[in-house]
């Protein structure tokens, strides 16, 4: 175990913890309005402060830590496997199965992520499950270029030959033995893929389009904080430490990942 | 007991915007030789003589593009378990996240064999059969050395007990003593358990020792074949000739 | 100028340090003489490729030690300072690898690398160099040399980047050449016609060859020494055909009735 990996996980640990932990550490409820303490600075009472309705800043960021941390995960769920079954079936058959494949995928690469994911939420409701959904659903492009480049090159590996030698059928070939050797580029991929997709769900909730409030998301957070910069710098400081926190965890995860596999 | 005839392998090479053909390659042309039942034929052949793609054709992993490879004695629905293939290198022959055992047990899984609870002891009896020990089942390909990597590709080659057993180029990674209890080993096993082998190599002295026919082969084409004998003391094809001149030196 | 041109006492090379000290090589002691043709053989991690990187200060210096004495021309190659030991190696002693890729670069042609050698050490301008290096290339037998040197190496065939990489070490006319398996990767027609080439260098040009290899059927057409390693010793030293007809060493006697049963034809 490496240094990376042992950061990252220390840090994504202590949230995912805190997340799931949230209804027992938590100090106060995440909608919880004080109206005695607006705006309060850090202190005993509120660590982190209080926001322009009263509300405790760290017991939001606990519970949004819930939100984005989910999020994060279960996109990518979403987009690794919708990339895992592309990418398979693209490396694997090749011919036109692979072209076709290939050429959705180039024609959804035209359009910036961003404003797919604009476009779909300006459509459907923004409710977390959608927002989950559409991020997996515009980002399955690059699992799936990278699960076919792994198959395509461990297609032609001598150990598969053996295992059509010995009678296997295309789906063991695939399970058994191409995919556990996938493994490891798509497992870094993945875990940088989901810091990006904390990174889009905080922007579109800053925007206003992602989580509604009074469901805190450290991206909302930060929208009230447009308003308050000068005057509470807590309001900001905590929510885009949280985000950048995140980030820099999962990218020292995926870093250790990609040193391990050396 | 195999029938090849007139076999010819052209590869397309794919490129282009929707993957249309921009170029052919003929691998094979026109090949055409027989192996007996029991005895050892030996495939001559350098690099790019197609030799390997031969060997592939031979045990259906790859279609020719014309002509026709012809078993007699074997039962076509158990094709995959009568005939079997041991690759030429050892290390990328083997998955390296499966341990021995698994590698060994595969085909037996793959073609139900043996019941779940003898499995073990077949693995085992298998590993005998290569001279290895049963921990070694145990172990990941990483963890083994050529040799022992190159008997594991044979025990998993011999545990559906096929009748017809083509290798390619079986002992060129190997070590010189190695290569020598290789050898043993491998003609004993035909013996013991009563198969045919195709050889693919290109060392002579392999050849002369263990083959009694020979087809040599050079960019896709059968030049020369006959009797081990009479090819290496009287070569008729120049390429032969040529062979024969670099073997002795 | 009498006596050997390499003399190698005691060389010893570990890699690691306490207790996950290996020892790759121990104690080897050899001569090669003036215009002599010594075959290291062995098998695989009996040392005797470490054995050559380390008399040619080519293995890397936090990873390995080295100890013992290599004297070529009378001057102690081992710990000898590497800017003296650059103008050694390619000048006076010259490397060819097994695989002619870890040689030469694939971003420049070989016409360039080649003339890049022949002016590190002979000081030559661009278009001379480069005019040099196709006549090396010739010299070495490619019938069109001028194309070769316009060529990249992923361009030309395994044979001959072997023979541009043969090239390239002769540029400098060195004394001594160290070739570590050249041919183990090749075919059997292209590795008589290098193991040929090779040798009519050697007579034209008059150097010391070192041959590492593990095919006794190579040893036995071109060397006047064998020296055969066994697990980091050098166990067995002597005149080729003495070694064939009476070996001493178990290990030697091994390896010959190995390559009776499936080396030799």
């Amino acid at each position: 175990m490496n240094r990376p990996i042992l950061t990252g996980i220390c840090i994504v640990g202590i949230m995912a913890l805190a997340a799931l932990a949230a209804p027992l550490i938590s100090p106060y409820q995440p909608a919880q309005i004080d109206a005695g303490s607006i705006l309060c600075a850090p202190s005993s009472a509120h660590l982190l402060g209080t926001d322009s309705l009263g509300r405790d800043v760290l017991s939001r960021l606990i519970y949004g830590a819930r939100i984005s941390l989910s999020v994060g995960m279960i996109a990518v769920g979403i987009s690794t496997l919708l990339g895992v079954v592309f990418g398979s079936l693209s490396g694997f058959y090749g011919g036109s199965v692979d072209a076709f494949i290939m050429r959705c995928v180039d024609v959804m690469l035209c359009f910036p992520a961003f404003f797919l994911i604009l476009a779909a939420v300006a459509f459907l409701d923004s409710s977390i499950l959608n927002i989950m959904i559409i991020i997996g659903l515009t980002s399955w492009m690059g699992p799936a270029r990278l699960v076919r480049a792994e198959i395509m090159a461990l297609k032609e590996r001598e150990f598969v030959e053996a295992a059509r030698a010995s009678g296997a059928g295309s789906l063991r070939i695939i399970v058994r033995h191409i995919l556990p050797n996938a493994c490891g580029p798509l497992l870094v991929n993945a875990t940088l893929a989901v810091a990006g997709a904390i990174l889009l769900e905080s922007g579109l909730s800053f925007l206003g389009l992602g989580v509604q409030p009074p469901v805190p998301s450290w991206g909302n957070m930060l929208t009230e904080a447009k308003a308050t910069l000068g005057v509470a710098w807590w309001i900001t400081v905590f929510p885009g430490g949280a985000i950048f926190l995140a980030i820099i965890g999962f990218n020292f995860i995926a870093e250790g990942i990609r040193k391990e596999l050396g | 007991m195999l029938s090849v005839r007139n076999v010819s392998k052209d590869f397309t090479l794919s490129g282009g915007v929707l993957g249309f053909r921009s170029g052919i390659v003929a691998a094979l042309r026109g090949v055409s030789f027989d192996v007996r039942k029991g005895e050892t034929f030996a495939l001559i052949g350098e690099s790019g003589s197609g030799k390997t793609t031969m060997a592939r054709i031979i045990a259906r992993l790859t279609p020719p593009t014309s002509g026709e490879v012809l078993f007699k004695g074997i039962n076509e629905e158990s094709f995959r378990k009568e005939v079997q293939i041991v690759f030429q290198n050892p290390y990328a022959s083997l998955n390296p996240r499966m341990r021995a055992g698994e590698i060994i047990a595969e085909p037996l899984m793959i073609n139900r064999l043996v019941k779940k609870a003898s499995l073990r002891e077949k693995v085992v009896s298998l590993l005998k059969m290569v001279e290895m020990p049963s921990d070694a089942a145990e172990r990941l390909p990483s963890q083994l050395s050529g040799g022992q990597r190159q008997r594991i590709c044979i025990a998993r080659a011999l545990a559906t007990a096929p009748k017809f057993l083509i290798l390619d180029e079986p002992l060129s990674s190997l070590d010189l003593t190695i290569q020598a209890r290789m050898l043993d080993m491998l003609m004993k096993l035909k013996e013991r358990l009563g198969m045919t082998y195709l050889f693919i190599t290109h060392n002579l002295c392999l050849v002369k020792k263990t083959a009694a026919r020979v087809a040599v082969m050079k960019d896709g084409r059968v030049v020369e074949q006959g009797e081990t004998g009479r090819v290496f003391s009287a070569p008729q094809h120049p390429y032969t000739r040529q062979l024969l001149f670099v073997a002795r030196g | 100028m009498s006596g050997p041109l390499l003399s190698v006492r005691d060389l010893s090379v570990t890699f690691g340090r306490g207790a996950g000290e290996v020892a790759a090589a121990r104690g080897v002691s050899f001569d090669i003489g003036r215009g002599e043709t010594l075959v290291m053989a062995g098998e695989s991690g009996s040392g005797k490729t470490v054995t050559s990187l380390a008399i040619c200060g080519l293995l890397p210096e936090g990873v390995a030690s080295v100890s013992g004495s290599a004297l070529f021309d009378g001057e102690e190659l081992i710990g000898m300072p590497p800017e003296r030991l650059r103008s050694f190696r390619g000048g006076r002693i010259a490397y060819i690898f097994q695989e002619p890729s870890s040689f030469l670069n694939p971003v420049y042609s070989i016409g360039e690398q080649i003339a890049e050698a022949v002016r590190l050490h002979r000081g030559a301008g661009r278009a001379a160099a480069l005019r040099e290096a196709v006549k090396l290339l010739e010299m070495s037998g490619i019938s069109d040399a001028q194309r070769a040197a316009r060529s990249y190496p992923h361009q030309l065939s395994g044979g001959m980047n072997q023979r541009a990489a043969i090239s390239m070490a002769l540029a400098c006319k060195p004394e001594l050449l160290v070739a570590d398996e050249p041919t183990t990767s090749l075919d059997m027609t292209t590795e008589a016609e290098i193991i040929g080439l090779l040798m009519r260098l050697k007579q034209e040009m008059r150097f010391s060859l070192l041959f590492i290899t593990h095919n006794l059927a190579i040893a036995e057409r071109i060397a006047d020494k064998v020296a055969v390693m066994f697990k980091g010793e050098l166990v067995e030293n002597r005149k080729k055909d003495e070694l064939f007809a009476c070996p001493e060493h178990a290990h030697t006697r091994e390896l010959l009735a190995a390559y009776e049963k499936v080396g030799r034809f």
